[in-house]
């Protein structure tokens, strides 16, 4: 179920019986931006034509949505990732989340605890030798080798 | 002089002001770029890392330390992770030192030791704790099968003792610094508890199974022993009050042999009574705690085993014609059913030792070289896995485990979060 929380909207409309001007409604979307709404909608459109196109066969699906996948991340730049799960996450939009949350793990897999910080814009807030206390306190195995 | 000190006390403080303002400044800023991402997209992205990143994202922040350790994570992450052997290596087998006469073990640095680690929580002083000869101890290590091709992970983790059963994520270790001790550890988190000591058995008579009782909701270690009579006793230990109950064992004679692991599926344990020509399992309901047998479909033999299968009960047998039979039995009370025939890549002596819970495939070792097998259902192919190391160095059995967060008591945890 692609767009849900869009769905959701029309089906409102319709039990408040509007008519049913559908092409030229107009839903409210506060929360996202035009550029992410922009490559949400293509995936869907793509996403929906692959399926059409291979109607039986679900393993072909698969492997064309991830080559278009890995084209698509291609163009998007990292920092609008973040952007897109919002998007999609406010949309209700499922196979979109599920593949940006992808998307972002794989670019902070590996990383250093910095990168990541910077990646969501975020600050330690740990107090002053609290981090390494816990670090000791409650390492666990695989440590990894930071890289940036 | 006190106008000039006044001067400067005033543009000190305007300099404080100033700069006090640009940070709330950037901080708005820095905020109106950033967006705030709610907790269960960064759930839905932390939970597809690998645990070396899992381990650093904890120290991100604290609302990241958190998540990690809350418990609905910690049951997604294992949701969501694949099957793998964990089994034990002697450290005198990695000789660090290859070209000395001499046998000379020496431990890796940085390996945690179950035992030190312990005898620690037990108040022992470090002066008085015994020094183990690194020759009797061992590594814990896990063997990984992904598209045919197999890897060893190490957790550098030692310990005295085998592995006598897993479940979760968590493992039951030997103690042999206590005859008869035991331990429960989740070699990733490093977290132990030492269990108290329970009915004493010469190993080769006694068996233990771990199970997650759903019903209630708590992990329980049951121990099957046999004495000089032949009968079989039963005790059975819940880890939240860590105290060994006595149960009724099976009725004797149905149990002839515990050379096999019990196999944990649809509520219950499982045990393949006899070497060869088994007609039946012996098997104990986790909630109920009753021993009952339930009839196979057909003999089991010798290379014939039984297997846990996303969360059914399957019997995995060798038939003629060099095939291999799959039965599904999916609750108890039910009966066996025929799931299908692996026609190709058969071998006579190919042992089922577990299927892989996220993709599905069965896993086979064969008896006469160790080597490693996978039968992929979806593809109907039989594969050979390449393996990482030609001869796999290692003690006792493989147990079928899975590499999590687990910890056997939500209390331990509570420690663990900011609020």
């Amino acid at each position: 179920m692609k767009f849900c929380a869009v769905k959701q909207y029309f089906d409102d409309e319709n039990n408040n019986n509007i008519t049913s001007g559908a092409s030229t409604t107009m839903i409210p979307l506060p929360n996202v931006e035009s550029h992410p709404l922009a490559i949400l909608i293509t995936y869907c459109k793509k996403h929906l034509k692959i399926k059409a196109n291979n109607a039986d066969n679900k393993k072909e699906t698969e492997k064309e949505m991830e080559q278009y996948e890995q084209e698509l991340l291609k163009k998007v730049m990292p920092q609008e990732l973040t952007e897109l799960i919002l998007a999609a996450n406010y949309l209700n939009f499922k196979e979109a989340l599920d593949f940006f949350c992808r998307a972002v793990a794989s670019a902070i897999q590996n990383k250093s605890i910095e990168f990541v910080r910077k990646f969501f814009g975020l600050e330690s807030d740990f107090e002053l030798g609290e981090e390494e206390k816990l670090r000791e306190e409650f390492a666990w195995s695989f440590e990894g080798v930071d890289e940036d | 002089m006190a106008n000039l000190m006044g001067d400067k006390k005033a543009s000190f403080l305007r300099l404080v002001e100033e700069r006090a303002l640009s940070k709330e400044e950037k901080k708005k800023l820095q905020d109106a770029l950033v967006p705030y991402i709610p907790k269960d997209c960064i759930s839905n992205v932390l939970l597809r890392l690998p645990l070396e990143s899992l381990q650093r994202s904890r120290f991100v922040c604290k609302p990241w330390y958190t998540i990690i350790n809350s418990l609905k994570f910690i049951d997604d992450h294992l949701e969501r992770s694949e099957s793998v052997l964990i089994f034990i290596s002697s450290i005198k087998e990695e000789n660090l030192y290859p070209f000395s006469t001499r046998p000379f073990a020496v431990e890796k640095p940085n390996t945690f030791s179950v035992e030190a680690k312990l005898l620690q929580s037990e108040s022992v002083p470090v002066l008085v704790q015994p020094n183990i000869n690194p020759t009797l101890k061992y590594y814990i290590k896990f063997l990984e099968i992904n598209n045919g091709r197999s890897k060893i992970g190490e957790y550098s983790v030692s310990c005295t003792g085998h592995i006598r059963a897993a479940c979760n994520g968590l493992i039951l270790l030997e103690n042999k610094l206590k005859k008869g001790g035991l331990i429960v550890v989740n070699p990733v988190t490093r977290k132990l508890i030492s269990l108290p000591l329970g009915t004493l058995c010469p190993a080769d008579k006694e068996s233990y199974g771990f199970a997650f009782c759903t019903v209630t909701g708590e992990y329980k270690v049951v121990h099957l022993f046999q004495d000089e009579l032949r009968y079989f006793g039963c005790e059975i230990l819940n880890l939240g009050t860590r105290v060994w109950r006595a149960v009724n064992g099976p009725s004797f004679g149905l149990l002839r042999w515990l050379g096999c692991l019990p196999v944990l599926a649809i509520g219950a344990l499982h045990w393949v009574p006899n070497i060869d020509s088994s007609d039946y399992l012996v098997s104990i309901e986790v909630d109920k705690e009753r021993f009952h047998t339930i009839p196979l479909p057909k003999s089991s033999r010798y290379h014939d085993r039984i297997v846990e299968m996303r969360g059914f009960l399957s019997f995995v047998t060798h038939e003629e014609e060099n095939q291999i039979g799959v039965w599904i039995l999916k609750g108890l009370g039910e009966l066996w059913t025929r799931q299908l025939s692996i026609k190709t890549g058969c071998i006579l002596d190919m042992v089922p030792l577990y299927s892989l819970r996220i993709k599905g495939d069965m896993i086979f070792k064969r008896d006469e070289d160790g080597s490693f097998y996978a039968y992929d259902f979806q593809l109907q192919v039989m594969r050979k896995i390449e393996m990482e190391q030609e001869r796999l160095k290692m003690s006792g059995m493989y147990h079928p485990h899975v590499n999590s967060l687990i910890s056997w008591s939500s209390r331990e945890r509570s420690q663990d979060v900011f609020y």
